[in-house]
């Protein structure tokens, strides 16, 4: 019976956090064993220096030279390691100290780990392992210095050290030979810097003086800047890695405060130097790091102005005994760079060459590339070998794992205990497999099962090492997912380190691959969630998802690693592989050449599914895609409306639009507003289907995976595609019809253009019986019939504007019309909707006209601006009209009691002429007017319902618009009659006044008289009516 | 009478608005005013003026060859049209823009039509051979939408030496609408100014999903349906039809794509079935199923 490997764990946090250190300097001095137990061999290039025969290429050849120096007492070895940050250096520095032979009596060894972190500290142990004496002084002088100073004391002390060093200890630099024009000018900046030295040979108008004023002063001694990171420094223990250069920079001066030029007023030499470091910080800002270096033994009491002992004192001294005992002195530097701004005082030493009184120097240190380019040419040119890290441990990145995962298993008590038993200098051999060995030296009981389901790595030494909680795909998508310039410390911080700890704690609760795994692993997916977890659902669906990428590389999981992690996978669960379709499609011609496939765009779906970002491209392409398949079966024209162009298409793209597919918010572009169309698209399973589907048949056009321009996603099938898509489409297609189709209130928005052209006409002057059918509306122009009374101009200027847009008469054809000629237009239009909407129109045309003003304020602006400006027109003219209106009638009806308009036209005509002929017509000159009233009055139809009107006395502002086709004209006629009325009484008075006056105008003919008798009459009535009317 | 070789005009959405026009007026209507209430855009001069009398005259004539809409003789040059009075009231009751009902009846006579003319010995209206031909196509290789883009090879290849229902790309593009406004198939826009027809019948079935039984067996719920919708696989039309891939017997695959669509949206349930003697095979691409029943979920109302 197989043991399970549920919940099973061989290492602890614990045993991680005491074994697994990234950063060599945080592992303590004594810790060899640990450190050696999981060291993987490197690759070192030998730029520098002899090589020493039979030597390896690994950091065993440090130590070759390192000891082929042992005995020559001519001359010091200096031997560098270099390479980037976080390549090794340190390791293989680390490497040849715990492969020295300490009982070897040629040689004295002083190592300094970087795991010191402190200058008092770097100092402590620089004296402590030194031998001879002096140590004690030296360290109670900077214990004074340091100790009964506080950080801001000692600061400012600092400065005024490097105030000193620029007045006072720095040199003006001399010219070298082969200087070159660059090096010329950048020697003579510093030393234009350092300012010119007065009759004491004290600088005046320098740096330092620039250093006293108040503003420079404040800025420099601030908190942050590189003083104040300095002093920390010395006082707390500071995390530092290789390749962090302390140096000034330009915060480090108030470049930019106004202050300064204020303070340096009066002081035109110092303002010029002040000028030229504003123009260009470097060369201050190099002067600078100069004089702290200088500043800083005399700040910590390294060095007196008295006798006391310095450090370059305490290492003569060491030197000189070791002389003396026939040793040597060897200096194992883990980082060089740690020295920082004592580092001067340790030049001096590696320039010191042995002698008859001095030992010579055997120094192995690790400094990164570019701090290496930097050391001084005393330095540089007494380099003896220099060693390039080329290729690091992880050459073979599995072992290099592998040997961390055998350490935390073995622990490192247990591999202490190893170290500690091995006599030679042997590399390998003397760390236990854990596998082997962990139930008493007895295989693990788990070992089988774990070995199969999780794989194995041979390692040089060890043998197998199970890959568990790793296997062969987990490594690999661990290792990737730190990218290609991962160094080891990336690794073991996140490979190591914070996976194995995570899996501690998950794994025991049977809660692993949690959620962080998707970040801690190359999470790269080809397939789609869905596809990988073939249909499983639940709550362990998302561990099971993560564990099928990680470990099963999307196809399949292994039953032990299922079983590890407490998962349940169905039984038999394999990688779905597309089947052809029934129906294959034609062969392609033999002779054509297949295209090239071209990349599936679909994995950057898949990882957008997984918590990635969509590129911006992608984004765009879905949204365009999509709505393209959505529209194109929008179907609209086959409920008559086109959307093609025109008034349809601009309401159809306010509603919906690429904007409509929102993508979260991490998606670039806005997304459609409110009372728009908006489907939210999710980044659940269904809708990775649907989009993968949507972009397989936008690019393809079917749903043969033999045919497609590039590969067929993997684990789906094609119809589930197809499926998955249609509906969704579908579904998407009837929001967006229902949508449009509310918007414009299903034929609502056809009936409102026929209604208010309708209504227009009216308010033309049409008669309401003319515009009863939809035909008649759609073909009738802007009637030309007698013109609008003032007070009604500007409806009538409203309706006509309405009558010649032709957005307003094409709106029908675009919203009821069945189009599809080879024209476009529309060729037949929903005529019953039509005409029963145009019934409601008629019956209330003001109401109608303020509906369609509410109604399609948004969807059809121009149709409701058109109508609102038509419905206010009418409104606001209607009470003059109705008064203009209720005064005309009145005329009429009074003036041509129940006669004809025409009759009494006529009769006053022959009253007039023969008044005129006899000279009694009035006014006289107003023969004109009165003719052309008459015409006028001649021209009123009759038969107008003027006695209905006077009877009906609630007219409301419909009344003003369906009456317009006759009150135009009656109002007309009115004026026109009062006209007439007016110049018939005039004429009377006349008459009248000439009876008296002139009695043989009583001769006049009698069939005159008997005319006048008739018209008399009338005029009799007009007058009276005058009378009235003036209140006479 | 050909529908498309003879009143290529003629089209579903025109055929609606000429009936529900006539279905308000039941007392019938004469052309002239038919069409010029019809037709108020269209100048009196082009009107017609196409061989077959243009839209209106064609959507007219078909209407008439589905007896749908029926004539009245007035005088001997006058006619009075009227819709046929079984047909009368669901159409007035159908206001909706889309007339999804009128356009289903039309759907409906249309394969009525077509039975009805084979079992006469009569030859079928070219739309319904060539409907019922096209919904027996793979809808997962759908047609392009350009004649000469592999629907011109697809008809002449299925027709060998006979006269294709379908022709011309004039008489593709009129397929293609009566298609799409009959429900039978949706149109797709891609990339690169390309388009494909799909032959997908969902919308037609779920229209007359109402007058289906609730529950039916298999066999019995497709021969229903059939006798609504004979194009969708009536043994009669598909016996007249040139040799199509798989067995006439078998479900035609865009009907499986329809029922398999209905499905999903909840309103079917397709009850799986291996030994019924009732069942029936649901087959396309790797979705092969056998079902025994059709449960109706949602009623259309």
């Amino acid at each position: 019976m197989s043991n399970s490997m549920k919940g099973f764990r061989c290492w602890s946090a614990r045993s991680v956090r005491e074994t697994v250190y990234s950063d060599i300097g945080a592992l303590p001095s004594g810790a060899d064993a640990v450190f050696l137990a999981a060291h993987s061999p490197m690759t070192l290039a030998h730029p520098k220096g002899e090589q020493q025969p039979d030597s390896d290429s690994d950091e065993r050849q440090v130590l070759d030279a390192l000891l082929s120096g042992i005995g020559d007492e001519d001359r010091n070895t200096l031997i560098a390691v270099t390479g980037g940050s976080g390549a090794g250096k340190s390791h293989v520095v680390r490497w040849v100290h715990a492969h020295l032979d300490r009982a070897d009596e040629r040689y004295h060894v002083l190592y300094v780990p970087r795991a010191v972190q402190t200058i008092r500290e770097l100092l402590r142990r620089i004296v402590v392992g030194l031998p001879g004496d002096g140590g004690d002084e030296f360290m109670e002088r900077i214990d004074a210095a340091v100790g009964n100073t506080g950080p801001a004391e000692l600061q400012d002390r600092l400065l005024e050290e490097m105030r000193f060093a620029l007045n006072w200890a720095l040199e003006p630099q001399l010219p070298r030979d082969g200087e070159s024009e660059k090096e010329r000018e950048a020697r003579e900046e510093r030393n234009s810097l350092l300012g010119d030295t007065d009759d004491l040979g004290k600088r005046r108008n320098g740096l330092a003086d620039l250093l006293a004023l108040p503003p420079v002063n404040r800025v420099l001694l601030r908190k942050e800047g590189r003083l104040h990171r300095f002093v920390a420094s010395v006082y707390e223990e500071t995390s530092r890695r290789d390749g962090e250069q302390e140096e000034f920079e330009p915060e480090d001066l108030p470049l930019r405060e106004t202050g300064v030029l204020r303070a340096l007023a009066g002081n035109v030499d110092l303002k010029g130097l002040w000028e030229v470091v504003r123009y260009d910080p470097e060369p201050a800002l190099d002067l600078l790091d100069e004089a702290l270096r200088k500043a800083v033994p005399r700040a910590l009491g390294m060095r007196t102005s008295g006798s006391g002992v310095t450090l370059d004192e305490l290492f003569r001294r060491s030197r000189q005994l070791m002389r003396r005992q026939e040793k040597e002195l060897v200096l194992i530097f883990e980082d060089l760079a740690q020295f920082g701004l004592i580092d001067g005082e340790l030049y001096d030493q590696f320039a010191t060459q042995p002698g008859a009184d001095l030992a010579p120097l055997r120094v192995v240190f690790a400094v990164t590339d570019a701090p290496y380019n930097k050391l001084p040419e005393t330095v540089q040119t007494r380099i003896t070998h220099q060693f390039k890290i080329e290729s690091s441990a992880l050459a073979d990145r599995e072992a290099f794992v592998a040997r961390y995962l055998n350490l935390v298993r073995v622990g490192r008590k247990d591999v202490e205990s190893a170290w500690s038993r091995v006599q030679d200098d042997s590399t390998e051999g003397w760390v236990r497999n854990a596998c082997d060995t962990r139930e008493d030296g007895l295989p693990c009981r788990v070992r089988e099962e774990c070995h199969a389901g999780f794989g194995t790595v041979e390692v040089s030494g060890l043998g197998r090492v199970g890959l568990y909680p790793y296997n062969d795909v987990a490594v690999r998508r661990s290792l990737n997912n730190r990218g290609k310039g991962a160094t080891p410390r990336d690794i073991l911080d996140v490979c190591v380190s914070e996976t194995l700890i995570e899996a501690d704690a998950h794994i025991g609760r049977g809660t692993y691959p949690h959620d962080r795994v998707r970040d801690r692993f190359d999470f790269t997916i080809r397939r789609s969630k869905d596809t990988i977890l073939a249909g499983h659902v639940g709550e362990q669906a998302d561990r099971l998802f993560r564990a099928l990428v990680v470990w099963g590389d999307e196809s399949s999981l292994n039953s032990i690693v299922a079983d590890a992690f407490a998962l349940e996978v169905p039984a038999g669960r394999e990688s779905v592989s597309p089947t052809p379709p029934k129906d294959s499609p034609p062969k392609p011609d033999p002779g054509e050449k297949p295209l090239p496939l071209r990349s599936s765009p679909l994995p950057q779906l898949f990882q957008w599914q997984v918590g990635d970002r969509l590129p911006d491209s992608e984004t765009d392409l879905y949204r365009d895609l999509l709505y393209r398949l959505v529209r194109s079966r929008l179907d609209l024209e086959h409920a008559l409306f086109h959307t093609a162009s025109g008034e349809g298409a601009r309401i159809l793209n306010e509603l919906f639009n690429r904007t409509s597919f929102d993508f979260g918010k991490d998606a670039r572009g806005r997304r459609a507003g409110t009372g728009k169309v908006l489907f939210s698209i999710g980044r659940d399973d269904e809708t990775i289907r649907v989009l993968a589907a949507a972009r397989w048949f936008y690019d393809n056009g079917h749903w043969i995976p033999e045919n497609g321009v590039w590969p067929w996603p993997e684990g789906y099938d094609p119809f589930d595609l197809m499926l998955a898509l249609e509906c969704r489409l579908d579904d998407w297609a009837d929001q967006v019809r229902t949508a449009f189709i509310e918007r414009v209130r299903g034929r609502g928005l056809a009936r409102a253009a026929v209604g208010t052209r309708a209504v227009a006409l009216i308010a033309a002057g049409l008669s309401p019986a003319s515009v009863q059918r939809v035909d008649d509306i759609m073909t009738a122009g802007a009637p030309a019939s007698t013109p609008a009374t003032p007070s009604w101009a500007a409806a009538d200027r409203a309706a006509r504007d309405i009558l010649l847009n032709s957005s307003i008469h094409d709106l029908v054809g675009e919203v009821a019309g069945v189009r599809q000629g080879d024209t476009g237009a529309a060729e037949l239009v929903d005529a019953v909707e039509l005409e029963e909407g145009l019934k409601q129109t008629l019956r209330a045309p003001v109401v109608f006209l303020r509906n369609v003003v509410e109604e399609f304020r948004e969807a059809a602006p121009v149709l409701a601006g058109s109508a609102d400006t038509l419905v206010t027109a009418v409104e606001q003219a209607a009470p003059a009209q109705l008064h203009e209106i209720g005064t005309a009638v009145e005329t009429l009806v009074l003036g041509l009691e129940g006669q004809e308009p025409a009759s009494v036209a006529r009769a006053a005509r022959e009253v007039g002429r023969r008044a005129l002929e006899s000279g009694f017509f009035r006014p006289a000159d107003g023969w004109n007017a009165f003719s052309d009233a008459l015409d006028t009055l001649k021209s009123v139809p009759a038969g107008l319902p003027l006695e209905q009107y006077v009877g009906d006395r609630r007219h409301e502002a419909s009344d003003a618009l369906t009456t317009q086709h006759w009150t135009r004209v009656a109002v007309r006629g009115a004026r026109a009659l009062e006209v007439i009325r007016r110049s018939m009484m005039a004429t009377r008075l006349e008459c009248e006044r000439s009876d008296g006056v002139s009695g043989n105008l009583d001769q006049q003919a009698q069939d005159v008289r008997q005319k006048l008798g008739q018209a008399k009459k009338h005029l009799h009535a007009l007058g009276s009516a005058e009378k009235e009317n003036d209140g006479c | 009478m050909d529908y498309l070789k003879g009143h290529v005009t003629a089209s579903a959405p025109a055929l609606v608005v000429i009936c529900r026009y006539l279905a308000a007026h039941p007392q019938g209507v004469e052309e002239a005013e038919l069409r010029s209430a019809l037709q108020p855009h269209v100048p009196a001069k082009s009107q017609g003026t196409r061989s077959d009398g243009g839209v209106f005259v064609a959507s007219l004539r078909v209407g008439q060859d589905l007896r749908i809409i029926e004539p009245q003789e007035v005088s001997r040059n006058r006619r009075r049209w009227a819709v046929s009075e079984s047909l009368q009231e669901a159409i007035e009751r159908d206001t909706s823009p889309g007339a999804q009902i009128v356009r289903s009846l039309v759907l409906r006579r249309l394969g009525a039509r077509a039975a009805t003319a084979i079992e006469a010995g009569d030859p079928p209206p070219d739309l319904g051979l060539a409907l019922t031909w096209f919904l027996m196509q793979n809808p997962l290789a759908p047609f392009s939408v350009t004649w000469g883009d592999g629907p011109e090879a697809a008809f002449k290849d299925g027709w060998k030496e006979d006269h294709p229902p379908v022709g011309n790309a004039e008489q593709w593009r009129s397929f293609m609408r009566w298609a799409r406004s009959l429900g039978l198939a949706v149109r797709a826009d891609f990339g690169g100014q390309k388009s494909a027809l799909i032959a997908d019948p969902t919308r037609a079935i779920e229209i007359v999903l109402g007058e289906m039984p609730s529950r039916l067996l298999a066999d019995e719920w497709f021969r229903h349906l059939h006798s609504l919708l004979p194009v969708l696989g009536d043994s009669r039309l598909a016996s007249v039809l040139p040799q199509v891939s798989g067995s006439v017997d078998e479900v035609p695959m865009p009907v499986v794509l329809a029922m398999r669509k209905l499905e999903r949206m909840g309103k079917l349930k397709l009850v799986a079935s291996d030994d019924s003697s009732n069942a029936v095979a649901l087959r396309l691409a790797r979705g092969d199923r056998r079902i025994g029943e059709v449960h109706i979920l949602e009623a259309l109302a």
